[in-house]
């Protein structure tokens, strides 16, 4: 009865409009009070704070700040010329190129929202020159950002780790394979539709002098990601503290490769961005965390487990059941809350039922993403569809075969626990 | 069973930062059952097992503010609020359980003053330990041990305990230990033997040295607003409750270790007992020595007592 | 600016000058509220790289208390710049409703809203500050800190949400709430 004054709050505030990190507290709050659970209400500003109180939760702040930093120093655009270079030989090579920058993005950034505004603003507008209709130049950006969060680094990997007590640096290595499988789908699927759309049927030739010139400004930018898999795999730093690896390494190439950021007052201002950006995500991690001693209090995890487990106890049929039960929230809440929201209780059952924690997580990070690009409320798609100034119901269509690969790459991920578990299993094996 | 009378249950809110399979969830359980059975269903206990609350911190400060009513705490809860119940976890200060118990003993009308100052009341205690270190490569003696990477937990006397000893105590979550120590970012963890085989370490660290730095008490704490609006029956009730499995969770405790020794050297770790553990004690007596001096009269008292009941 | 289009076409009235003038002083509080944060970002950053070196190093003494330090900077940091942004509407929040509402309703759902938003931060900041007094009797772990001072942040930071929810209920009841992100992108001076 509380569990569904509870959620029924939350959904009513939500649909109000107010932030989302407001509706889930607020909600919370009104439990606390409507079904009186007997306790101070200190313990509100006393969980936001616990929320929030976390040394390897401050991985987010410190990725989001090497990511902005990143775009500061003009390494987004050096991953477009790179990508251009290597697959802008391709029929619908934009669609290629789009997608393919994805996939090197995600190992410099730690957002797939980052990275679709990034890649976004630039190729976007690129694409309608060359004759893309704009839904589908939208389309694409977001479905292929998913790519974001799974090939490390990642901030959905450092939530989820940080309230699930899962290793972040485990969770990073897992995410390789599987981002990597779900970056060839996408190719492939791109490749598909943007010839039967028949967008660029004569792409310009392949050249090897350009290539060599992408190369070195794209090299320097790769260096980030492989400073990042570095540092995990010799065990030089845990994910926290690589996260401010990754900041100075973005200030180097900033300084001094790039000569982008010049300055006192630009680098404020990407510090400023950053925290806002932080700011945004960790308020929503605070209020959850009075959300999640409430929903405690109310044994919601113990029912959860209940049911599941009246269901079936064969570990895969939950874990899909896991997943569909995501890919449908997924539609109304956006992938961080989400993430936040479920992680715990579901880390839970997948430990009671004996589910690898790496796979798990990647499973669940993954599905949370898939809900970042299906509508109504979809983080990427608001975004995309912004720079593009597409309505989100333009998108739609243009979507299905990028939905039909990511519940593809999904499939082959819960088939193939290897995938998730074959790199951080070779560490020190 | 329903209330006698027919009114409401009284609830208590018992927080438990172990899993429940421990030896402190099991007695916690049967805490439970005893109170509710022997006030025929008149007082129920509501336990929170496995941390679900959230830390060791956010359990001490919710006795305090009155979300949480009971919860068994050490040096990461009720230390912050007396920073004396720290010199039990002082290393290497005891031999076995035995000191430590009457040491706590001896303590406890002084413990119950300084902690009812600070809004609580200490009605009994669990006991953990000995704590041991799991490393990747072997400790047989003082000299293995230094320049190690020893991850302890967050908190300023582990840290200083660690240094002192000639290792370098990293205070990470213990979340990332298991990777760190995968990947080498750390060479050693510390914890019981069965705190250590439950968190599956054996796999990538085979070596368990039994230095039996710490044995320490878990005070088992009631927040004193909501002890004092009790009627003199409850509170003889719980405090019956907590006399009868607190001793019992000793028994066990000795127990679990046993077994989980057993069980580690199963899966291949090695168990190396120290011959030298005077010279490790004797290492860290500069360090126990200057963390005690900063503490006033009550904490000075302690370390007297500490002293009478512990190693000479 | 946004704001000053809807403002000219509603009577000028006390109110309107009132909130006009608090948008004015707004730039003050961001310098400072921001200009903390950057400092406070920057310390973490630095106190983290230097933790690592220091166990990297065995000649430097150890700075395990640095995690402690740097989660506190953070969390401060995040919390001071909640409140800004509230006022630019950078929080995310679901917009189905809220896109589909004409401007009177627009306002009336805003002023509702500011008004259940307030009570979470009014109890923050009120309990808030009754947790700074409670919990100073607390330390923290590793760099014996009072807990009140985090608390105290939390408190504080509350208080400017709570302000910023004023604010914007006075400007929904005027007609002259802004949707959409407002000014996110003009620069911060620090
Ligand atoms: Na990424
Ligand atoms: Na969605």
């Amino acid at each position: 009865m509380e569990m569904l004054l509870l959620f029924g709050l939350l959904i009513g505030f939500l649909v109000l409009g107010m932030p989302v990190a407001v509706a889930i507290g607020l909600s919370a709050l009104a439990v606390i009070v409507l079904a009186d659970l007997a306790v101070p209400l200190t313990l509100v500003p006393h969980q936001i704070f616990a929320g929030m109180n976390s040394y390897a939760l401050m991985a987010v702040p410190f990725f989001i700040l090497a990511g902005e930093m990143m775009n500061a120093s003009g390494v987004t655009q050096r991953i477009i010329r790179l990508a251009l270079a290597l697959v802008g030989h391709v029929r619908g090579s934009l669609a290629q190129v789009n997608t393919v920058g994805s996939i090197m993005m995600a190992g410099v950034s730690g957002s797939g929202a980052a990275d679709t505004a990034a890649l976004g603003s630039v190729l976007i507008p690129e694409m309608e020159k060359k004759g893309y209709d704009r839904a589908y130049s939208a389309a694409i950006t977001a479905a292929t950002a998913t790519v974001g969060p799974i090939i490390p680094p990642s901030v959905l990997f450092v939530v989820y780790g940080s309230l699930t007590n899962t290793s972040v640096g485990s969770l990073f290595l897992a995410g390789i394979l599987p981002g990597l499988v779900m970056g060839v789908i996408l190719m492939a699927v791109a490749y598909v539709t943007a010839r039967r759309r028949g967008f660029q049927q004569d792409p310009e030739p392949f050249s090897l002098a350009a290539l060599g010139g992408a190369a070195l400004g794209g090299l320097a930018a790769a260096l980030v990601p492989a400073i990042i898999v570095a540092a995990i795999l010799t065990g030089f730093a845990t994910a926290t503290e690589v996260g401010v690896v990754a900041v100075l390494v973005a200030l180097l190439l900033g300084l001094v490769a790039f000569g982008r950021l010049r300055g006192w007052r630009e680098l404020t201002g990407v510090v400023t961005a950053a925290t806002r950006t932080s700011a945004a995500i960790l308020f929503i991690i605070a209020t959850s965390g009075l959300f999640a001693n409430v929903l405690t209090r109310l044994r919601f995890q113990d029912s959860l487990l209940g049911a599941v487990s009246g269901i079936s106890t064969d570990p895969i049929v939950v874990l899909v059941l896991i997943v569909l039960a995501l890919l449908l929230f997924g539609m109304f809440i956006d992938v961080t809350p989400l993430l936040i929201m479920f992680a715990a209780p579901v880390a839970v059952i997948g430990g009671e039922l004996g589910l690898d924690p790496l796979h798990l997580g990647v499973v669940v990070v993954l599905t949370a993403t898939i809900g970042a690009v299906t509508p109504p409320v979809g983080g990427y798609l608001i975004i995309a569809g912004g720079i593009a100034r597409v309505p989100l119901t333009a998108m739609v269509r243009p979507l299905v075969p990028f939905w039909g690969a990511l519940v593809l790459s999904l499939a082959v991920l819960i088939s193939f626990p290897a995938l998730a578990t074959a790199i951080p299993s070779l560490v020190g094996g | 069973g329903s209330p006698a009378g027919g009114e409401e249950p009284l609830v208590i809110r018992y927080g438990n930062i172990y899993p429940a399979s421990t030896t402190f969830g099991k007695a916690v359980d049967r805490m439970a059952e005893l109170v509710e059975e022997r006030s025929d269903g008149a007082v129920r206990m509501d336990v929170f097992h496995s941390g679900a609350l959230g830390s060791e911190q956010v359990h001490i400060e919710g006795v305090r503010e009155g979300s949480l009513e009971m919860a068994h705490t050490g040096t990461a809860g009720i230390a912050l609020f007396v920073p004396e119940t720290a010199l039990f976890e002082q290393w290497y200060a005891f031999d076995d359980l035995d000191q430590l118990a009457r040491a706590f003993d001896d303590a406890t009308p002084l413990l119950e003053r300084m902690y009812a100052d600070k809004g609580f009341t200490l009605l009994g205690t669990f006991y953990n330990g000995p704590r041991t270190l799991i490393s990747t490569s072997p400790i047989r003696s003082l000299d293995d041990v230094q320049g190690k990477q020893l991850r302890v937990p967050g908190s300023d006397l582990y840290v200083r305990m660690a240094n002192g000893l000639g290792a370098r105590g990293v205070s990470m979550p213990l979340g990332d230990a298991f990777t760190g120590l995968q990947t080498g970012t750390i060479d050693a963890l510390e914890g019981s033997p069965d705190d250590l085989r439950s968190g599956g370490y054996g796999s990538v660290a085979p070596y368990l040295t039994l230095d039996e730095h710490v044995y320490h008490p878990l005070s088992i704490v009631y927040g004193r607003d909501a002890w004092e609006a009790l009627a003199p029956e409850q509170r003889e009730l719980v405090q019956a409750a907590v006399d009868e499995v607190s001793a019992e969770q000793r028994a066990a405790l000795e127990q679990a270790n046993v077994d989980a020794l057993t069980e580690l050297e199963e899966d291949g770790v090695e168990i190396i007992e120290i011959t030298d553990r005077e010279a490790w004690a004797d290492r860290v007596a500069p360090t126990s020595a200057g963390f005690a001096q900063r503490f006033g009269p009550d904490g000075q008292r302690i370390v007297e007592i500490l002293d009478a009941a512990g190693r000479p | 600016m946004h704001d000053d289009d809807v403002a000219t076409a509603a009577p000028p009235g006390r109110a309107h000058l009132l909130i006009d003038r608090y948008h004015r002083i707004v730039p003050v509080l961001d310098r400072v509220t921001i200009g903390a944060a950057v400092a406070l970002v920057t310390t973490g950053v630095a106190v983290t790289a230097l933790a690592v070196a220091a166990r990297k190093i065995p000649a430097l003494p150890s700075m395990s208390w640095a995690s402690e330090l740097t989660t506190f900077c953070l969390v401060a940091a995040v919390l001071l710049v909640v409140p800004q942004g509230l006022r630019q509407n950078t929080q995310m929040a679901v917009t189905v409703l809220t896109d589909r509402l004409g401007d009177r309703g627009f306002q009336a759902l805003t002023a509702v809203n500011q008004v259940l938003s307030a009570c979470l931060f009014g109890v923050l900041a009120w309990f808030g500050t009754e947790t700074v007094l409670i919990q100073q009797a607390s330390h923290t772990p590793q760099l014996g800190l009072s807990m009140a001072v985090p608390y105290l942040v939390l408190a504080v930071a509350a208080a400017l949400m709570l302000l910023e929810t004023v604010v914007r209920f006075a400007e929904a009841l005027l007609g002259r709430a802004p949707r959409g992100p407002v000014g996110a992108d003009t620069p911060v001076e620090v």
